[in-house]
């Protein structure tokens, strides 16, 4: 039985040793910190209950894009043929909504236009998520679909923040682009709202369906990723025979669609899937986090392999004042209960600032991750995870107090005392030191290597060029605020177009004379987003009515301002000219990497590519170099581009170094050409950059981290073991420094001796690591080897040998001789 | 004039922790010539370790000048203490100190291993096999000390005492661990050394093997005691020992 005198006496014992007990509290606390802190992120992501009522009853829906042959082209919904389903109901559904066309508006009742995130629904979605209101109510049954009330529920932050938290605001009226909506509910700031959109997705304002002026603009078979259809099940298990009573109805109404607009081309789908809720919001990051937490496993596991050696190590310093205390009586369970009560205080430590590491990872991932994982603000201490934190901890104890206990032979204790201190001292076999060291070197070498060759691939893709320049580049969002009736003719529309077309290059031309302004263009996209996206879609054949010949490229309209404005250099061809841009032209310049798929030697000015649907044949006029920006969260990201002369109404600017541009400024110089149109807002383009490449850069702290802390684990795991290895052999030395061996003799043998072991664990972990990268052939993993990720390792093993054998000795080398022979 | 081999003169040791000084040694005089069998007896804790320790330079005094061979050895550095114990120190010690993972061959030879001046391989072995030769222990030379009887450890430790040619054998309680019979054995051995030459100095609890030594001395209380009892050493304090003038005991 443990008392407390024992706890008084490890604390004691402990303030002596305190680069032992520093040691082991922070190795142990870091690791359990690690781990506590990936199963509460698994844990929230996995497992722990959504704040909705009945969540296993909840599906959000949408649909694939199938190609003629089936396979899925792409993620998208429908959303006129969905509102179609919608209406229909379904009578296994108790509840229903319908989500999407979450963007991004200006605020037109405020003086300064503030651009808010806002989002259409029905008022199902409401009453599944059980939106609390803080003042007023939700949409009701009369605001659904069809009803054309513009009413608005706004979110407490925006009330606050923009509207002083006035309760009179309740019946008044926002403007948002041409209309005015009656704000009809305030929704509490404890809103979970689910985050269908991508993890970082919050809206301030939701508004009825009937006014997704988005849609509204799309054909009848038209697409779009920006949808949901959410819905409540009477049944949680009736989920697959809703998805399969929808599927033939939501294609047919697509079918149908199609066949009234006359579209040809190859024949497509769509299939209709309904997916648990948890699951959309999990996203991918299932497979990430479990990752993760097998990891931090790993970590824990090495760490612990560590601090084994080192308390093996104490236990063998400890030797004499067990012989002590077992001369004075002390039977095992005595000894054992000292050693327990100091593996007690030890983990009460660990377990302490592994918390508090915890807490600490979980600022790390809401700051740095909220856009690829979600639910990471629920993230906090929570039973579970407190259980589980404490549970390993006692694991762990147990675990370290059973080795020493193993270790404990209380039969050599007697025998030390027979020989009244003068003993021959304990001397281990050379064969089980040098197991302990290979052992040890082997785990080191590991994870230094999977450590450094991660380090060295997410370190390439950050000193990768992107391929286009950012500073001073900005994106403008324009909005039109015109009325866009839905029901005017193509021809309407088209002349619309070409007259917004218009004003937007006397815009570009207006801004070219801006002092401020170094160059601006007019295009579909930016070369990256505020949103990630890059570029949208296009497909091409090879060869005219071949379909068998298409590929699809990521594909930006633009003007002759494009390229060279963001330093994009034509390795071949030629920019396209003012009059291509005004005429549109079928010209096309790609890239690098679509022309080598084109013709194995690149050349391929002047050869044709022919439109998918239509068969107009594009020349290519020009070839530029690949750009090398990862693909943002949840955007498709294909090798190739291509770019089409059209100016479009994104408006991209190269300021003057040193020079600035206000949304006041700008709106002034649009209102010269139009009146309908307003900046939504500015972005920086480096910015835009620098979030996409957050995630090399995130991965990249994060391996260096591991590197870093693969490397200390290291250095502690091979002190802790070589230092056991020095103490079991201290006599042994003592007995050498007496007939005559010096420090530098003692430390070389040492040294020699230590390499062989070292060389037989590098040599087991070479052949660990080969059979972990040809299992690793089997799956999806992506490995490329760098030279450097070996060599550094290595070189970092033998320094840690080397540096921890000088360390291990330094005690007993320094000393008199008479000292290692005495066993002090 | 026998030549002088050891001369400790005012030699101090204390051994200081926070709270108190422990003075093991209080001012030492002794020279030891070639040929000389020198016994160190007397109580527990009155500092014959101590005093064999700062022979065998396994130590550094306190105080004091120590002389090996008319050379000042006190203020040595570990590695230079360490090439003077190779060279003309050897090491009997009670519980015979042999390395398990050695045979007896490479236990002996170890000595040799460590000098400054590296042993050709065949005087090496020509010289182990002449120590093993000289305790009866050749056709020990290829086992390991643990399958050896603790008469023969310790024959195999005077022969590792011996492979050196040292100008003294420091011998600690060369029977304490030994029966009657195998420790009058080491004993002979040890006066045969002697005769041949070999100077001993040798700390031993046990009177009947002090007296075989040519010289005994007594220590108390970190002093040399003469023939009467009393200190040899008649400074009135401690701290006047290294001021007081010294007196050598004779041979």
């Amino acid at each position: 039985m443990i008392s407390s005198k024992d706890f008084t006496t490890a604390l004691y014992a402990l303030s002596k040793a305190k680069g032992y007990a520093v040691t082991v509290v922070l190795t142990l606390g870091l690791t359990l910190g690690t781990l506590v802190a990936m199963f509460n992120l698994n844990f929230q992501i996995l497992a722990a209950p959504l704040p909705y009522p009945e969540e296993a009853r909840l599906i959000a829906a949408t649909a694939a894009w199938l190609k003629p042959d089936g396979s899925i082209n792409r993620p998208v919904a429908t959303p006129k043929v969905i509102t179609q389903i919608y209406q229909q109901s379904s009578d296994k559904l108790s509840d229903q909504a319908l989500y999407g066309n979450s963007d991004f508006a200006t605020l037109r009742d405020l003086p300064h236009s503030p651009s808010i995130p806002l989002v259409y629904t029905t008022p199902g979605y409401m009453r599944m998520y059980q939106m609390p209101l803080l003042h007023g109510r939700a949409f009701s049954r009369e605001e659904d679909v069809g009803s054309q009330q513009p009413v608005a529920v706004i979110s407490e932050r925006l009330w606050r923040s923009q509207y002083n938290a006035d309760p009179a605001l309740l019946g008044q009226k926002i403007q948002i682009g041409q209309i005015a909506f009656t704000v009809v509910g305030i929704a509490a700031a404890n809103f979970a709202e689910p985050k269908l959109f991508g993890p970082d997705t919050v809206h301030d304002v939701w508004l009825p369906w009937d006014f997704n002026g988005g849609f509204q603009l799309l054909s009848p078979s038209g697409l779009s990723r920006n949808l949901y259809y959410l819905a409540q099940l009477k049944n949680a298990n009736d989920r697959l025979a809703f998805e399969l009573e929808v599927r033939p109805q939501l294609d047919a109404l697509f079918q149908q669609a199609r066949s009234a607009a006359n579209q040809g081309g190859p024949k497509f789908s769509v299939r209709f899937h309904a997916t648990p809720l948890r699951q959309v919001l999990e996203g991918d990051s299932r497979q990430a986090t479990l990752w993760m937490l097998a990891g931090s496993l790993v970590l824990l596991l090495i760490a612990s392999a560590n601090i084994t050696n080192l308390i093996l190590s104490r236990a063998a310093r400890q030797q004499r004042t067990m012989t002590i205390q077992a001369a004075l009586g002390a039977q095992r369970h005595h000894l054992l209960a000292n050693v327990f009560a100091e593996l007690c205080v030890l983990m009460t430590a660990a377990l302490l600032l592994a918390f508090a590491i915890a807490q600490l990872a979980y600022v790390l991932l809401q700051w740095y991750a909220t856009t690829t994982l979600p639910r990471l603000q629920e993230l906090g201490f929570n039973l579970p995870t407190m259980l589980f934190a404490m549970a390993i901890s006692l694991l762990l104890t147990l675990g370290f107090a059973q080795l020493i206990s193993r270790q404990l032979n209380y039969r050599v204790l007697q025998q030390n005392l027979q020989s009244s201190g003068k003993g021959s001292g304990v001397q281990i076999s050379s064969r089980i030191r040098q197991l302990l060291i290979s052992a040890q070197v082997m785990l080191a070498a590991m994870l230094l290597v999977c450590a450094c060759q991660v380090l060295s691939q997410s370190l390439a893709q950050l000193r990768q060029q992107i391929g286009f320049a950012t500073a001073d580049r900005y994106q403008v969002l324009l909005e039109d605020i015109a009325a866009n009736p839905a029901n005017v003719t193509s021809e309407v529309r088209a002349a619309q177009e070409r007259q917004r077309g218009a004003e937007l290059l006397q815009i570009r031309d207006l801004l070219l004379q801006h002092p401020a302004i170094a160059d601006a263009s007019l295009s579909t996209n930016a070369p990256v987003g505020f949103n990630g996206v890059s570029a949208g879609f296009a497909a091409y054949l090879r060869q005219a009515n071949q379909q068998q010949t298409r590929l699809e490229t990521r594909e930006t309209r633009t003007d002759q301002h494009y390229l060279p404005m963001f330093d994009m250099p034509l390795l071949q061809g030629r920019n396209f000219t003012a009059q291509e841009v005004a005429s549109q032209t079928p010209v096309l310049i790609i890239n690098q990497a679509l022309a080598e798929q084109l013709s194995p030697d690149g050349k391929v000015l002047g050869q044709r590519l022919y439109g998918s649907g239509n068969n107009q044949a594009f020349e290519i006029i020009g070839v530029t170099a690949n750009r090398f920006l990862p693909a943002a969260s949840g955007v498709d990201e294909l090798p190739y581009r291509s770019y089409s002369p059209r100016a479009a109404d994104n408006l991209l600017l190269q300021l003057k170094p040193g020079r600035q541009i206000d949304k006041k400024a700008l709106n002034a110089l649009l209102q010269q050409v139009s009146p309908q149109l307003r900046t939504l807002d500015i972005y920086s383009i480096e910015h835009n950059a620098n979030q996409v490449l957050l995630r090399s850069s995130l991965a990249a702290a994060i391996t260096t981290s591991l590197v870093l802390i693969s490397f200390v684990l290291a250095t502690i795991g091979t002190y802790g073991v070589l230092s056991y290895s020095v103490q079991l052999r201290r006599f042994e030395l003592g007995v050498r420094m007496a007939i005559g061996a010096r420090p530098t003799t003692i430390l070389r043998q040492l040294l020699s001796e230590n390499l062989k072991p070292v060389a037989a664990g590098l040599v087991v972990a070479a052949l660990l690591l080969v059979a972990l990268w040809l299992g690793l052939q089997h799956t999806t993993l992506v490995i490329e080897l760098s030279a450097g990720g070996f060599a550094l390792p290595l070189l970092l093993i033998v320094l840690i040998t080397t540096v921890t054998s000088l360390l291990s000795v330094w005690d007993i080398i320094r000393k008199p001789a008479i000292y290692a022979l005495q066993g002090q | 004039m026998r030549e002088q081999k050891i001369n400790m003169q005012g030699i101090t040791k204390v051994y200081a922790t926070d709270e108190m000084e422990t003075h093991a040694l209080r001012g030492i005089d002794l020279a030891i010539y070639a040929g000389d069998f020198v016994s160190i007896c007397g109580p527990s804790g009155c500092g014959k370790s101590t005093l064999l320790s700062l022979l065998g330079l396994l130590d550094m005094p306190s105080g004091g000048s120590y002389q090996i061979e008319g050379k000042e050895v006190s203020g040595l550095s570990l590695s230079e203490a360490a090439y003077i114990r190779n060279e003309k120190i050897g090491f009997i010690f009670q519980s015979f100190n042999l390395i398990d993972e050695l045979t007896v061959f490479d236990n002996v030879a170890l000595p040799l291993r460590y000098r400054r001046q590296a042993v050709p391989k065949a005087e090496l072995e020509a010289r182990v096999m002449a120590c093993l030769k000289t305790v009866d222990m050749t056709h020990r030379a290829g086992h390991r000390p643990n399958q050896l009887s603790g008469g023969q450890q310790q024959r195999i430790a005077i022969a590792r005492a011996l492979v050196g040619s040292p100008a003294l054998l420091l011998v600690d309680e060369p029977t304490g661990n030994l029966d009657s019979r195998n420790g009058d054995a080491v004993m002979d051995m040890l006066c045969e050394l002697n005769n041949n030459g070999t100077t001993l100095c040798m700390v031993t609890h046990d009177p009947r093997f002090a007296d075989m030594a040519s010289r005994k001395l007594h220590l108390l209380d970190g002093r040399i005691l003469d023939a009467d009892g009393t200190p040899l050493l008649q400074q009135a304090s401690v701290d006047q020992q290294h001021a007081a003038p010294l007196r050598q005991v004779a041979p």
